[in-house]
């Protein structure tokens, strides 16, 4: 490709304040032609405010400037001004309704340009469409509902919408696209992000650009050419990824050497067990049979590949999910799961930090002290039942800071805070009153580097004070780190028990080997 | 902007809704001195609006909860009715029959909720179908007439019988008020109606029993829906089979334009309060001006569309700013 091509990305001096702080500052960005180029940084780092200048969402401070294709664009600009500049947005919501088709979502964005009554084409659009899909490798039927596409065909169709409505309506003088992913893999199981990554090389390969925000630091190694790393509002890397390692990375994003996660798995068995835990015959969503015992001071993995049933396993328990058959042994007492609900879980100290923080974790619009706090209130009944407001706010501050909140202010809107902050308010909330057991279900989803290692720290110390924790997750890396034991689950069955030491690789050939198991038991019952 | 700006915006629309109030009062007052401002039109107001505030500060504990209630204007009626209907006609002592209204109303608001929390029919209609039976009922009780003849030891104190100039009336919606204000504002159950209503699951997997407060919210409106035909009935002496149900988009458009002020983006006490009175003023005033009665229509139902209209362009803003 000639030197002398301008980027089709050039960002210069963007910043933006709140109030007194700066939550980016005078940060540039450049991406070639034909690149893929990585935007990295911890939550809180001025990434999403950095992509939110670029959509046009944020004005910046002024002295920002932005050249595409080497032609100036005013700023804040337009979502069709980008567009016409042949620059698309994927946000990691991805932007499909599922109840319409994959054809009806593909062409969501030219039927909102178009003329109100004009008829249609649906036969020629769908051939177009099934051409469109097939060039990028996405082989479904375009009339399918989007709520049945699996998570990967998704992000794979919002990116290829993206890309298709850059080409309709891009400059057409054959200047670059440039297309923004901003963290489209976060929800994605690592295998099934290898499609995606595929299709981003390749857009790259045919000339285009790729902006890509994302936490997975392999992700990132085996997919871009270069990152840019923000740290406190300030760039303050820009790496080529050909060569960089893993590590490398880790130290540039947190602005530390890798923090080595401590392993507990000897230290625990010393600890006398405060807290036992028994599992036995449980059945319901997608469980075929299950039984366990974790002792205090221990934390079980329960894992599988997506579907195989183990992430039922957290909310089952808590009474979440239905259970139809199976029995809870919490230290001396024994629950029928069939009875189990969230409230009677709660009242003997079973603690849920679910997977999905919008639905079911936490209230974004209300404030930090309201999502805290919503289990405790009761304890701060006064006389005349009033809630004492003034003590609730004391504790809220103190937790805030055991838990390292940044900031710890219990005043503010949660979806003021970065999302790593909000997760540790979550485990704040459910650890407030020391649970008899603590279940959880992909605690560090969408969480950076550093506040993963702080989460599994705090875990970690949680289990050793003599609480015993069940996690779900497929975050192998994550599993080892924190966990004594996994058990690997496949069809509803467990079929491996891992033991400490503990390996990413270990635990993932488990995962795979562990559904050949299930697959081949499954097709003899057949 | 300018963080004094902001915190002076905040501010303005927090109270904005009562400095309208006063602007209402101080326009009618300066072109109709002789009529508005006088003592008896504001006994008048303060009066006979109670009906309306004791009606929409019941329906809060069920929006607040993130369900409708469409039957409280006929549970309101149906009270009404049967204090005329079975003190007036068949001559039960009126302490036993205001007791027989109010428990009327416990039972619909059970009915409410047993439909729509424990079967989880979808409440708008399920409210809607019990109002309109209970508005068969009324007409049955009432074959379809009016009656009075209603114990003057209510009639008294309601609407006879004041306080510094005003009738008793006012003092029980100033009353409803006041306990509901404390509920939301002080109280374990009023912070966790918050969370039911803004976050159902994430309540639901904190433990907090959901169906509960859902329920007792219709319980809670059933019975103050009861408790404000109770007083309509000792303002008018007796009751008709229809005009109570006049009360029905008044209150909605209390209740939401209530939302708009005091605590901006929640329904809360002193709002819907404001709101009533703010709606009666201007009415009040228009008609005092030579306007016809059907003013009323156009006012709340321009309120309610204005007042939801309103609550939508504040929140894009909040989540704008933040």
């Amino acid at each position: 490709m000639a030197a002398d091509r301008p980027p089709v990305l050039d960002l210069r001096g963007a910043g933006k304040r709140f109030g007194q702080a700066w939550a980016l500052h005078d940060a540039g960005l450049r991406v070639e032609a034909g690149e893929v180029h990585g935007l990295l940084g911890e939550n809180g780092s001025g990434k999403s405010t950095l992509i939110k200048i670029l959509s046009g969402y944020h004005s910046p401070e002024p002295g920002a400037s932005l050249t595409v294709n080497g032609t100036p664009v005013p700023l804040p600009a337009s979502a069709a001004e980008l567009r016409n500049r042949g620059i698309g947005f994927v946000h990691q919501d991805l932007g499909l309704v599922p109840s319409l088709s994959v054809l009806e979502n593909l062409y969501a964005t030219s039927f909102a340009t178009r003329g109100g009554f004009d008829r249609v084409p649906w036969r020629r659009l769908r051939d177009e469409a099934a051409a469109l899909l097939a060039e990028h490798d996405l082989h479904v039927d375009p009339r399918t509902p989007v709520a049945e596409l699996t998570r990967v065909q998704r992000a794979l169709l919002a990116v290829v919408r993206a890309l298709h409505d850059i080409r309709e309506r891009g400059a057409g003088d054959g200047s670059p696209p440039l297309l923004v992913l901003d963290e489209v893999t976060a929800f994605l199981p690592q295998v099934e992000t290898v499609s995606l990554l595929r299709l981003i090389r390749a857009i790259a390969r045919g000339g285009g650009a790729v902006l890509m925000v994302s936490h997975d630091l392999d992700e990132v190694l085996e997919v871009t050419d270069e990152v840019t790393v923000l740290r406190d509002g300030v760039v303050r890397e820009r790496i080529s990824t050909r060569a960089a390692s893993k590590a490398q990375l880790v130290e540039a994003v947190t602005g530390s050497a890798a923090p080595e996660h401590a392993h507990g798995g000897a230290a625990a068995a010393e600890i006398a067990p405060q807290s036992r835990v028994h599992v036995s015959g449980l059945r319901g969503g997608g469980i075929e049979d299950f039984s366990c015992s974790v002792n205090g001071g221990e934390i079980l993995g329960v894992t599988g590949l997506r579907g195989s049933g183990h992430e039922s396993i957290p909310y089952l328990l808590f009474g979440a999910i239905r259970a139809e058959h199976g029995a809870l042994g919490l230290d001396d007492a024994v629950h029928p799961l069939r009875a189990m609900t969230p409230e009677s879980a709660v009242q003997r100290g079973i603690a849920l930090v679910p997977a999905d923080r919008l639905d079911g974790g936490c209230i974004p619009d209300l404030t930090v002290e309201q999502n805290l706090t919503m289990q405790v209130l009761g304890d701060f009944r006064r006389r005349a039942r009033r809630l004492d407001d003034r003590g609730l706010h004391q504790r809220c501050v103190a937790h805030l800071q055991e838990f390292r909140v940044r900031p710890p202010d219990p005043g503010l809107r949660l979806d003021a805070l970065s999302g790593g902050n909000q997760q540790k308010v979550l485990l704040a909330k459910w650890l407030w009153r020391d649970p008899s057991l603590l279940l959880l279900h992909e605690p560090t989803q969408g969480v950076d580097v550093g506040v993963r290692a702080e989460i599994v720290q705090t875990l970690r110390a949680r289990a050793r004070a003599g609480l015993p924790i069940l996690c779900a997750d497929e975050d192998t890396e994550f599993l080892a780190a924190l966990c004594d034991r996994v058990l690997v689950v496949a069809r509803g069955r467990v079929v491996r028990d891992l033991v400490a030491p503990l390996s990413k690789e270990q635990i993932s050939a488990a995962r795979h080997a562990g559904d050949a198991v299930g697959a081949a038991a499954g097709a003899l019952n057949a | 902007m300018p963080e004094r700006l902001r915190v002076g915006g905040a501010v303005l629309e927090r109270f904005a809704l009562l400095i309208c109030w006063l602007a209402v009062i101080a326009v009618f007052g300066a072109l109709k001195p002789s009529s508005f401002l006088t003592l008896s039109n504001f006994g008048s107001m303060f009066g006979s609006q109670a009906v309306l505030v004791v009606l929409a500060v019941g329906l809060l504990p069920v929006l607040k909860a993130g369900d409708y209630d469409l039957s409280i204007a006929g549970v309101l009626t149906l009270s009404g009715m049967m204090v005329a209907v079975i003190n007036a006609k068949y001559g039960l002592p009126i302490v036993p029959t205001v007791l027989l209204a109010l428990l009327m109303g416990l039972v619909v608001g059970a009915v409410n909720g047993f439909f729509a929390v424990k079967l989880g029919v979808d409440s708008f209609i399920v409210t809607l179908g019990v109002g309109t039976v209970l508005q068969g009922i009324v007409l049955d009780i009432s074959g379809s007439q009016t009656l009075s003849g209603v114990s003057d030891h209510l009639v008294d104190n309601v609407i006879v019988r004041t306080f510094l100039g005003i009738p008793l009336a006012f003092y029980y919606g100033l009353a409803a008020t006041v306990v509901m204000w404390y509920v939301f504002q002080h109280t374990v159950a009023g912070r966790r109606l918050l969370i039911v209503g803004r976050g159902r699951n994430v309540a639901r997997l904190s433990g907090i029993g959901v169906s509960r407060i859902r329920f007792l919210a219709f319980v809670v409106a059933g019975l103050m829906s009861a408790l404000a035909g109770v007083l309509y009935a000792g303002t008018t002496g007796g009751a008709d089979p229809t005009s109570g149900l006049s009360f029905l988009l008044p209150a909605y458009a209390a209740a939401f334009l209530g939302a708009t002020s005091i605590v901006p983006g929640d329904f809360n006490a002193w709002g819907a309060f404001i709101a009533v009175y703010f709606l009666v003023a201007g009415i009040t005033g228009l008609v005092i001006l030579g306007a016809e009665t059907y003013v009323q229509n156009i006012f709340y139902g321009g309120a309610l569309v204005v007042a939801i209209t309103l609550s939508r362009v504040s929140r894009r803003r909040v989540r704008a700013v933040a």
